[in-house]
């Protein structure tokens, strides 16, 4: 026993020192820093971007299933999330989408797990929505009784930070959060071609969301009965690079 | 009769194993309590409101909370205004809870910041999650803690060891530590006041340790001071039995004044705050009826009740029946001072018209209490014990059931049994509101969150293998309460946050295999040197066994 003891001690060592090592160079490695969260956020759906981390997919009793370039949201709830580094005069989110079955879609901008601002695409109609001081808040852009099943829109948001600049920021650099301006915001909906169907700046109530809390971008559907369709999906700064000119 | 000291029980022959030793206990339990942490870092408002004092102190200063606005309609009462925040001085908002969890989450805070800065992390969710680091970490002091208490009990290395891992993982203090409530962090103070009393008293540690009785009784104080209040009666029971109910009068007066010593800064600081918020040193911002339950109802829910009785939740504390009469035969004053504390917590908190505390997991109110029904347990594996080879399969067995219930408790979220007995319900009719006075399902077997969350457990492995959303919870349409808590809380997902999917998309999936790698590397670093210790492979000839043999009985 005697003889054999020198052997464990030394065995239960080197295991502790080798653990040690493993556990100091995960450290070591997780210590190195992200690249950051990314200006924009383009998802043309011929990745499976819903299956690699890229969106936080959160469903129940729905799925998200991308085939040939066209992101298919269908059944209960769904939110897809992607984290978002806004731009600091005006950031958009904007998706071309079409609905075959109605029922409940919104896409935005938010600050971490909660939709701030919205627009909502559903058997009602289109709707801008925002969180206000009275609550969650809508303004009806166009209603119908039979929804337009198949049809293809460009859905936008548009987000402007009432302090865009570093010298407007020092300005109000003293001020308490609470007499902050808040965001101007600004829906859209387009049809297939860029053609303007609707738009609203909704001031009543004013949304009250503040810009710099901002990092993230949505889409998601709720209650049951979903079927909707998206060909591409952008957060970012204003560009010309997708949707032709509307996103400009 | 007064007990007679013990000779004081040694932790290592020397003082470098001794604080290796000490390291290990604390590494492995921090690391384990880190892996197991919950992904649901969101949702405890308690918990927010106590984050919220913290940087309002590290941000400004202050204690109230900047940029509340508190209105209620006219036609409210008092009654029902939100209890955990009040208004107080010059019209600003408060918090009704105390300054001990946000002290205590103040360093995590601070590292919050600079982490989420570092890494290019969104800085609300990091500094969150570090925040709730808070639950972790004490749950790992508190267990340190209770494996010196078992050492200085005279189990010996091996049997404290296993003791304590009993306690660590069999008894609610798991689920208790992730919930980031602050129940763990007065179960630490009150194990403290305990630890350090019995050192001065029975082993011969010196005056100081019962100042540091005092400060343990303090720091619970300025987190929650009913707790505190009960501790103190329960060790002053001990240090009136220890030194002879009607001898030495002299030494009762001495003992009180040098707890007071510890006490002192903790009540004056208590008294302070209380006037700071709401303009006199006993005001509490509180201005719903607190008292008025039927003290033998409560009591008998926090006990038995197949909802929410703490035999169900932790079901090692029935093998007290074995094993309290053996410590009371040993450390009689330590028994009566514990079963004291018990009794006091659950008559107390049966008389309080919420005594289930909820929504939470289990009765968070008296799981203060564990580790003083737990300690006692250490007798089983005493020689005379293990020769009786039934109370030994009965032992194992309640071990084992009681480690699966804590297992369903902290790798499900407990929201997904909360979703089921809103569900259960609504199916009966009734429309769930979230008011405390109205939860009505602590006395029906059919839905009790333990039935449910064991239930989970099977249902998230079922549907993990089987890949299948066989038990996908979907919430009927037109349900906002049950529509809320899917989109709310991640309840279809395991509660282990690098598990869930919460963490990827803003964290980066390599951060958390790094992550998940460091913390299992570091389980088995002190893993590994604590199993060598237990089978005695540093111990020397000249050492002490590592099971020590069954000590005697005091006096």
């Amino acid at each position: 026993m005697n003889v054999r003891k020198p052997f464990a001690q030394g065995l239960v060592i080197a295991l502790v020192a080798l653990f040690i090592g493993v556990a100091g160079t995960a450290a070591v490695l997780a210590y190195i820093p992200d690249p950051g969260s990314n200006p924009a956020v383009f998802d043309d759906f011929n990745w499976s971007s819903t299956a690699n981390g890229f969106w936080h997919v959160n469903a129940i009793g729905a799925t998200a299933i991308i085939k040939s370039g066209v992101l298919t949201l269908s059944g209960h709830s769904i939110e897809l999330d992607r984290r978002l580094q806004t731009d600091p005069r005006v950031t958009i989110a904007a998706a071309k989408v079409r609905g075959l079955q109605f029922r409940r879609f919104g896409l935005g901008l938010g600050v971490y797990h909660a939709g701030t601002v919205a627009l909502e695409f559903d058997n009602e109609g289109f709707k801008c929505g925002r969180g206000s001081d009275f609550g969650w808040r809508v303004d009806l852009m166009k209603s119908w009784t039979i929804p337009p099943a198949g049809q293809w829109f460009i859905l936008k948001v548009k987000v402007t930070n009432p302090y865009p600049t570093a010298k407007s920021r020092a300005k109000v650099a003293g001020l308490d959060a609470a007499k902050l301006k808040p965001v101007t915001v600004q829906c859209s909906v387009y049809d297939a071609n860029g053609k303007l169907i609707s738009t609203v700046t909704p001031t009543d109530p004013q949304p009250n969301a503040h810009y710099d809390a901002l990092d993230e971008a949505y889409m998601r559907t709720w209650d049951s009965g979903n079927l909707y369709q998206l060909d591409w999906f952008y957060a970012g700064p204003p560009t010309t690079s997708v949707g032709g000119s509307v996103l400009n | 009769m007064p007990e007679a000291p013990l000779e004081p029980v040694r932790l290592a022959p020397t003082r470098p194993r001794a604080v290796l030793l000490f390291l290990a206990v604390f590494t492995f339990f921090f690391s384990a309590y880190m892996f197991t942490a919950s992904a649901d870092f969101f949702s405890t408002g308690d918990t927010t409101i106590r984050i919220e004092v913290a940087e309002n102190i590290l941000g400004r200063f202050s204690v109230d909370l900047h940029g509340w606005i508190l209105k209620y309609p006219h036609h409210v009462k008092k009654e029902y205004f939100d209890p955990r925040i009040s208004q107080g001085r010059d019209g600003k908002v408060f918090s009704t809870y105390l300054l001990g969890q946000p002290l205590m989450i103040m360093p995590f805070d601070l590292a919050g910041q600079q982490i989420a800065i570092h890494f290019r992390w969104p800085y609300g969710p990091t500094v969150l999650w570090f925040d709730r680091m808070v639950g972790p970490f004490t749950g790992a002091i508190e267990i340190t803690l209770f494996f010196l208490f078992a050492m200085r009990l005279g189990y010996g290395r091996r049997r404290a060891l296993l003791l304590t891992g009993i306690f660590g993982f069999a008894t609610s203090a798991w689920p208790d530590a992730e919930s980031v409530l602050e129940h763990t962090e007065v179960t630490f103070f009150l194990l403290l006041a305990f630890y350090a009393a019995f050192r001065a008293k029975q082993q011969r540690a010196g005056p100081a340790y019962l100042v540091l009785a005092g400060v343990g009784i303090g720091g619970a104080a300025i987190t929650r001071y009913q707790d505190a209040f009960l501790g103190g009666l329960a060790l002053g029971l001990y240090l009136l039995l220890v030194n002879g109910v009607a001898n030495r009068w002299r030494e009762q007066i001495r003992d009180a004044i040098l707890v007071g010593v510890g006490l002192a800064p903790f009540v004056a600081l208590d008294l302070w705050y209380n006037w700071y918020r709401f303009g006199s040193i006993f005001a509490s911002g509180h201005h719903e009826t607190v008292f008025g339950y039927a003290i033998w109802k409560g009591a008998a829910g926090l006990l038995i009740s197949p909802g929410k009785g703490l035999l169900w939740y932790s079901p090692v504390i029935f093998l007290l029946v074995f094993a309290a009469p053996k410590f009371y035969r040993r450390y009689s004053a330590l028994a009566i001072s514990f079963a004291a504390l018990a009794l006091s917590f659950f008559l107390l908190y049966g008389y309080v018209t919420y005594w289930h505390g909820d929504p939470t997991w289990g009765p968070r109110y008296v799981y203060s209490t564990l580790p003083f029904l737990t300690l006692p347990l250490g007798e089983l594996f005493l020689p005379s014990f293990r020769r009786l080879r039934t109370v030994w399969m009965i032992t194992l067995a309640v071990v084992g059931i009681s480690f699966a219930i804590q297992l369903s408790a902290v790798a499900v979220s407990p929201w997904r049994t909360w979703y089921r007995v809103i569900a259960y319900e609504e199916n009966q009719g009734s429309k769930w509101t979230w008011i405390a006075s109205r939860y009505r399902y602590f006395w029906n077997i059919h839905e009790s969150p333990l039935n449910f969350q064991i239930h989970g457990l099977y249902q998230l492995t079922y549907d993990g293998i089987i890949h299948s959303n066989k038990y996908e919870l979907v919430p009927p349409d037109e349900d906002p309460i049950l529509d809320g808590m899917t989109v709310d809380f991640a309840i279809n997902q395991w509660n282990f946050w690098w598990k869930s999917n919460e963490f990827d998309w803003w964290m980066g999936q390599r951060k958390i295999i790094e992550g998940v790698i460091m913390l299992v590397a570091l389980m088995l670093a002190s893993g590994t040197y604590l199993t060598a210790e237990a089978a005695g492979i540093f111990t020397e000839a000249s050492e002490e066994p590592v099971d020590v043999p069954e000590p005697a009985e005091a006096a």
